[in-house]
Formats: structure tokens, sequence, C-alpha cells
């Protein structure tokens, strides 16, 4: 009896005195994320932005209909709870979520829906004059109508089968906009921006911060965090100076530079997670472009230089650990990537025998452009252009180095006025289609706005890409992929060089914070110890 | 007032050589916006939404006519009128650039008149030397070292920004300092004031540096002047002699450096703007030019411009409260 006793004494302290350790570690109310952003918002409509820093912004006050679940490329319910793809693949049904209220107090349902996308395609729409709608024209050309069909039903109606639509349905460019803000502040509502996110708007003082507070009604329940401040601090040294002093919570983009001594801060967390990206070098296939070279339309010259490139090296010295190294055009992280192929190792041996059998055995003149700026895909693209001339000098290739400012470098790649050229992608939605037919489908190898820029032109690979855009089945989507896969890596129109990761630093005592592949982010489940 | 008429021919040959020079420069602004994921459809609605498509005199005339009745076009970067981003950005500038000025002035001008009355003495040397640092100093390093020091090492300052994020305070003007004494915040002035030294001494090294000099060699040319001896010799005590006399005549080249600094820094400083993330005017600009924000370029250079002709007038009058001999009809 005694014993018993002390045996429920001891587990009586023992509770007492262990409670509070255990608690802690549980998520707690309160408190104000600080937000180190590399530059300021355009804009804060979330279906007329394009920028990653906008887009931030946008997706601590916006919801679509559905949205991607942590830290994935899948989608699960948001302001939809359910959906049903009609049999011919062209209709969707969405029954929404009732009881959901945007940030002015008014009611989410269909017509909100109806108006948040209609907006963006009807010119005949009252709001459709008032933005520009890139994302819309790029993404969603491909619907044809959206209608209400009772308060809480809307149906969407494609001109084509599109497998990617749900996954798009999860962009920033979708969500759901109150018609009442709309209506109320016209041409001004990208600076009073209200949706049904975790969070509401309160002020916005340009180039210096944007100050968004939790939204006590949110469908969800109220977020843990109070306030989230977005601070504009342009240069990263002094992101994190700031974050070395406690003056902020967590920084975007931290320099390659200072990746060690993040690490090596007991008080900070460097968070990374690979990215949906990759960075390429495209060699310029089409004979009706005015780049092409004889060369480079023998598949011999491609293959050589595949074999000649050490990409190794690139990631080590010039990307800095920053990337993967990249043997397909879609990233290890996303669904569909072919982990059997095998890549072209370094051979500058191999690449020579090459180009001796295709007719080359001196090698030959070209020219490589290569873009002024550092991309999320590319650190330092000049620097990583001449490491690439000097592995093609060693093989025999003389290849000049062309650079030009950023957007005229766009508009003469994709007029083809290249041999070979330096060039990425950021992926929109996740899904396999938003790479492969975007940047290497002869639908795109258009001279003057291609997005495949090696104007690959391949019917077999045509035929699989369009076969894997109507079917909805992953499964099946997902051989075909595969497919897809070896058929460019055995005609070799690109090297793929990296896919790059993505960063952020934190205070040690944020929690709950998860990098999303395609850099959207999400504070709803974020606290502060 | 003929001088004050004098702004608009000048203004006028401004807006002329950026107008047309931003869009010889390449680059399309839809292009840059949208960047990879541009489509066809979207880069042509842009171009005509924003009348780029027409041929540049008509554009030309267009912004003219606007710009007359005061509207400087909308950015193409975030849609907002020009000239309210402009005035929006300026305070944060003016600010700075008065303190930084501040700074500068009783500097320079205290550490000019001493190395000259002391020529060739250690604090000359010093003094001296420290302005050639000055004028040399890269600000970004300077910037970032003082930030480590003040702001991270010995924790006294703060980093960067205007404002500490937990700070509220009303705008009125738009100058902090001033806007917390309008409306009685006084944590919103020490944390404001808190925030402007760093910026404002990485700002301030370079005019301090020539400042200095021009004192100097001012003053030292004056106090060879036959009346400064006369001074002495009517037995006028020494610091009457300096400030009173020396220091006034001297004060015609001085004034004209101060003023054309001061017209340089209100144009907003790009560096300093951009380590301290200040949201001033110069950062304005440079973003404008990377996104080849057509009508956000062509305001700010103007604004600058009739910024830098006001203070260049200022100047000039000035020149005639220093010396009676300089009269203007």
């Amino acid at each position: 009896m005694r014993k018993a006793f002390f045996l429920c004494g001891v587990i009586v302290l023992g509770i007492v005195f262990l409670a509070p350790s255990v608690f802690s570690q549980t998520s707690k109310y309160g408190g104000t994320l600080i937000f180190g952003s590399a530059g300021d918002a355009s804009r804060l409509d979330p279906a007329d932005v394009t920028d990653g820093i906008s887009i931030t912004r946008t997706d601590a006050m916006f919801e679509g209909l559905v949205r991607y679940k942590q830290g994935s490329t899948e989608i699960e319910p948001c302001l939809a709870e359910s959906w049903k793809v009609g049999e011919d693949g062209l209709t969707f049904t969405f029954h929404l979520r009732k009881g959901v209220k945007f940030h002015d107090g008014t009611e989410m349902n269909a017509d909100a829906v109806v108006y948040s996308f209609k907006r963006q395609f009807d010119p005949n729409h009252p709001f459709y004059q008032y933005g520009e709608w890139a994302y819309w024209k790029w993404m969603f050309n491909y619907v044809k109508d959206v209608e209400k069909l009772d308060d809480y039903t809307v149906k969407i109606t494609l001109s084509q089968p599109n497998a990617s639509f749900l996954t798009s349905l999860a962009m920033f460019t979708v969500a759901v906009v109150s018609p009442t803000a709309c209506e109320k502040y016209g041409a001004d509502f990208f600076k009073n921006p209200v949706g049904t996110g975790a969070f509401r708007f309160v002020e916005w003082v340009k180039d210096d911060h944007l100050t968004v507070e939790a939204f006590p009604d949110y469908w969800g329940g109220r977020p843990y965090l109070d306030r989230i401040i977005f601070r504009v601090i342009p240069d990263p040294s002094v992101r994190l100076l700031e974050l070395e002093k406690g003056a902020i919570d967590c920084m975007e983009y931290p320099n390659p530079d200072d990746l060690e001594r993040i690490k090596n801060n007991p008080d900070l967390v460097l968070l990374e997670t690979a990215g949906i990206n990759v960075g390429y070098l495209a060699m310029n296939m089409g004979e009706d472009t005015p780049g092409f070279e004889k060369p480079f339309g023998d598949v011999r010259v491609r293959r050589a230089i595949n074999y000649a490139i050490n990409k190794k090296d690139i990631l080590e010295y010039l990307y800095k650990g920053t990337a993967v190294v990249a043997k397909n055009p879609i990233p290890p992280s996303m669904w569909g990537h072919n982990d059997a192929i095998e890549d072209y190792e370094y051979d500058p041996e191999k690449a020579r025998e090459l180009l001796k059998e295709a007719g080359y055995p001196n090698g030959f003149e070209t020219t490589l452009y290569v873009m002024p700026v550092s991309r999320p895909y590319m650190f330092d693209p000049p620097k990583i252009a001449e490491a690439i001339q000097a592995d093609l000098e060693a093989v025999g290739i003389k290849a000049k180095i062309y650079t030009v400012e950023w957007g005229t470098y766009l508009q003469e790649t994709e007029a083809g006025k290249h041999p070979m050229c330096l060039l990425g992608w950021i992926g929109d939605n996740g899904d396999p289609d938003n790479f492969l037919y975007v940047l290497l489908d002869k639908d795109n190898a258009i001279v003057g706005s291609a997005g495949n820029v090696a104007f690959y032109r391949n019917d077999e690979l045509h035929d699989i890409l369009i076969k894997a855009q109507q079917i909805y089945d992953q499964e099946e989507r997902t051989k075909l992929y595969l497919q897809a896969q070896e058929i460019i890596h055995r005609d070799a129109p690109w090297v793929p060089l990296a896919h790059a990761k993505l960063q952020m630093a934190f205070k040690k005592n944020v929690q709950g914070f998860a990098l999303h592949p395609l850099d959207r982010k999400s504070f709803e489940r974020v606290w502060i110890e | 007032m003929k001088r004050l008429l004098l702004i608009f021919p000048v203004l006028f040959g401004v807006s002329v050589v950026v107008f047309f020079l931003v869009r010889l420069a390449p680059g399309d602004p839809a292009k840059i916006l949208a960047g990879e994921h541009a489509s066809l459809e979207y880069i042509q609605a842009t171009r005509t939404k924003w009348g780029l498509d027409r041929p540049l005199y008509v554009q030309y005339l267009i912004w003219l006519r606007n710009a007359l009745s005061g509207d400087l076009g909308t950015s193409i970067a975030t849609h907002d009128p020009v000239l309210k981003e402009i005035l929006g950005r300026f305070p944060a500038t003016f600010e700075l650039s008065l303190v930084a000025m501040v700074i500068a002035i009783l500097v320079g001008v205290t550490a000019g008149i001493i190395s000259a009355v002391k020529q060739y003495s250690i604090f000359d040397y010093l003094s001296m030397t420290g302005a050639l640092f000055g004028i040399s100093m890269p600000v970004f390093w300077l910037g970032l070292m003082l930030m480590l020091i003040f702001g991270l090492h010995l924790n006294l300052l703060p980093i960067s920004g205007r404002l500490s994020p937990d700070v509220t305070l009303r705008t009125v003007t738009g100058l902090y300092l001033l806007d917390a004494l309008l409306t009685l915040n006084g944590r919103a002035f020490v944390d404001a004031l808190a925030h402007l030294i760093l910026p404002g001494i990485a700002l301030a090294t370079i005019p301090t540096a020539l400042i200095a000099r021009m004192t100097r060699s001012s003053m030292l040319e004056i106090i060879r002047q036959d009346f400064i001896r006369t001074e002495r010799a009517k037995g006028l005590p020494e610091r009457m002699v300096i400030y009173k006399h020396a220091l006034r005549n001297a004060l015609i080249p001085i004034v004209t450096v101060i003023g054309m600094e001061f017209g340089l820094l209100l144009g907003g400083a790009i560096l300093t703007e951009t380590v301290f993330a200040w949201p001033g005017l110069g950062r304005y600009t440079v973003d404008a030019v990377y996104a080849r924000d057509y009508p956000a370029i062509q305001g700010a250079v103007l604004f600058i411009a009739f910024v830098f002709v006001m203070v260049n007038l200022v100047t000039d009058l000035l020149y005639a409260a220093i010396n009676p001999r300089i009269r203007y009809r």
C-alpha cells in the first residue's frame, strides 16, 4: 500500500515537472513574424502578378478552389470541398465549402468564384479592364466557360481535355477574390486585397513593409500568428545581419556564400528543398531559325556536347552546392521523373570520338548565348558559361559567348537567333506537362515565340505528350512521361544542367513552416515558440 | 524670375533625352515582367494597352500633353500613378539627405577650418587623409561595416529600414522625424532618429570629404589676404577674424559644393538606399530601369532634374545673401 502510494506520488510529480516541457512542444497562439523579403510586391491581386515576391504576399491572403498539400505538388480540397470530372473530360463540377467568409465579411459562394475567373478572360466583364491577366493567358486559355449551377456549385468547361487542369487550379492566379471589394475599389483593388485566406490585409508601405493580421473568422480556424510583417531588405547580406541580430524571424534567398555561416549559427535553421525548376543548355536544331548551325542537326554532336561538359564541377564550384545535377528536363522531386535514365557522364574522350564520327575531328566554331542575370535556376550564368566554354574548348569546340539584356535575351532566344543558349524554367503547377510540352514539344517550337528554344521537333514525342494531356489517370500519364524522357535523352536536344534548391533561413524558435517545391508559402501552421 | 523661367527649357530637354534614350535601350517591359512564362498574346495585349505599339513621336506627344497637365503616367510594373509613387518615395530620400548634409556640413566645415588655420599640423594631415578615404570608400562596404559593428556586435543601432516594425507612426508629411513631432510621438521620434544615423553617416562620407577639402583650400586662400592681416592688426580676437570675416568670405565655393552635393543626394542614393533597405527615390528609379518601366523612368528622371535645378536656384540665391556684391536682376 505504501509502495503504491509512493508510486502514485512519483507519477504525479513526474506529470507536474514534465508537463511544461511537453506542452512547450505544442503550437502556441500569438506573436508577430517578421519576414525578410528580397523585394516588394508589385501588386496584391493574385491574378495579376507574375513574380514570386508578390505571390508570397497574396498567398497569405487568398485561396483557390484547391490547394497544394504541404510540401507537395499533390492537391487537396480548399474552397471546393469536392469535385467531379465529366465523362468527356471537358466539364468539372465543383461543390463549394459553405460558410466561408471573405475578409470584408461577405460570403464566398458560386457568384464569387464565377466573378474571380470571368474577370480574367471575359472582355465584357466590368473588372477585365483593370488587369493584364498574364498567367490566365499563359495557363488557362483552354478554359471555355465558368458557370454557377447553384449558390454552392460551379461548373467549369474546357475547350479541350487537359490533365493538369486540377493541379493548375492550385495556382495563385485562380484565387477567389471578393466581388464586393472588386466593385468597391475597382482599379485600386490590388492595393486593397480582400480574399478568404488565413490573414487579412492591414497596411502596405511601398518598398518598406506589408502587414497582414490573423483573420479571426477564417474557415480553417484562426492561424497561430497574430500578424506577419513582410519587410523589404534588398541586400542578402543585410538580411542575414538582421536575422543574426534578431530583428527579423526569417529570410528568403540567402546568398550561397553565406550558407555555411547560417548552418554554423546555433540560433538559426536553414531549410532546403528541391525546387521544381531546371537550368539547361539548349542546342538549336531548327533549320528554319536564323541561328541554326549545321553541326547541331547531328545527334552525335549534341551527345558529344553532353559528354564534354563537366556538370559536377559546375555544380560544386559555381552553384556552390545549392543545386542537384539534372539528367532529365523534369526534376527528381516531380512525379513522372525517369530515374532509370543514365546520364551522359563527363567523358571528353568519348566526346572527341563522337565529333570525329560526325565529321568534325577538329571541332568547330559556334556561339553560346548567355543571360546576363542570375535566375532562380541558374546562379551567375556568365561564370557558368565560361566553365562550359572551357569544357567545350577541351574537345575542340570554340564557343564565343554572347550576352544581352534580359528582356531582349528572351526575345532573341524565342526567335531562334542562337546556335546554343543557356536558359531555364520554373514550374508553374508542378505537372510534368508544364515542363515537357512547354519546353520540348514541336507545338512550342514556333520561331518568334518559342518555349522550345532547342527547336526540337519530334512527332513521336508529340503524340505521347498530347496523349498524356488528354487522360486523367496519373498512372497512365506517368508511363507516358517516362517514355517521353527516354526519347528526349536519346535525341539530346539539351544538356540538362541543374535543379536549384530552394532555401530559407529561420530563427530557431519559428516552427511549423515547410518549404514548398514551387516556392509557394503558407503561414497558417507557423507559430513562434 | 527670369531664372525660374529657365527651368522649363531644361526640363523639356531632359524629358526629350530620357524619353528616347529609354526606348533606345533594348528590352520590353512586358517581357521582363512575365519572364520565361509570357505568352505571345500577353505581350501583344500589354504593348497595345500601354500604347507601346504606336510611333515614338506620338507616344512622346501623348506623354508631353499629360505631363503638362501634371499627369506623369502610370507605372507599368505597379499600375500606380508615377507622380504618386515618386512623392511617396521622396520624403524618405529627402529626410536621409538632410541628415547626411547636416553631418557633412558640421564635420566637413569644422574639419576644413581647423585644417586651414593649423595648416601642416597633425590634425590637418589626419583630416585630409580621412577625407581622401571618405571619397574613395565604397559606400556599400562602409555601410555593411557600420551595420556589423554598431548594429550587430555593439547592438547600439538598428541595421536597416526607417522604423522598427513594432513602432507605429501616423504619417503626415512622410518625413518621419517631423511626423513624430507633429503627432507628439516620442518613441517614434527616437526610433526614426536611430534608424537615420548609420545610413546618414554612410551617405555623408563623400560630401563631408568634399566639403572639408573645399573649406580648407578656400579658407587658406582668404586668410592670406591683406584684409585679414588688417583685422588682426586691428587687434580683433582670432575667433572673430576666422569665423566672422574669413569664413564669410570663403563661403561661396563651400556653398556651391554643398548645393551640388545636396542636389545629387536628393536624386536618391542608389547604393545606400539598397544596402540600408531605405524606401527612397534612388531605389525606385533603378528598379524602374531594370523593369524597363518607361513612364516610371521618365517621371523619376524628370522629377530628379527638377529638384536639382531648384536646389541650384536656391544656392544661387544664397550667394547674394552671403555676398552683397552679388545681385541678381
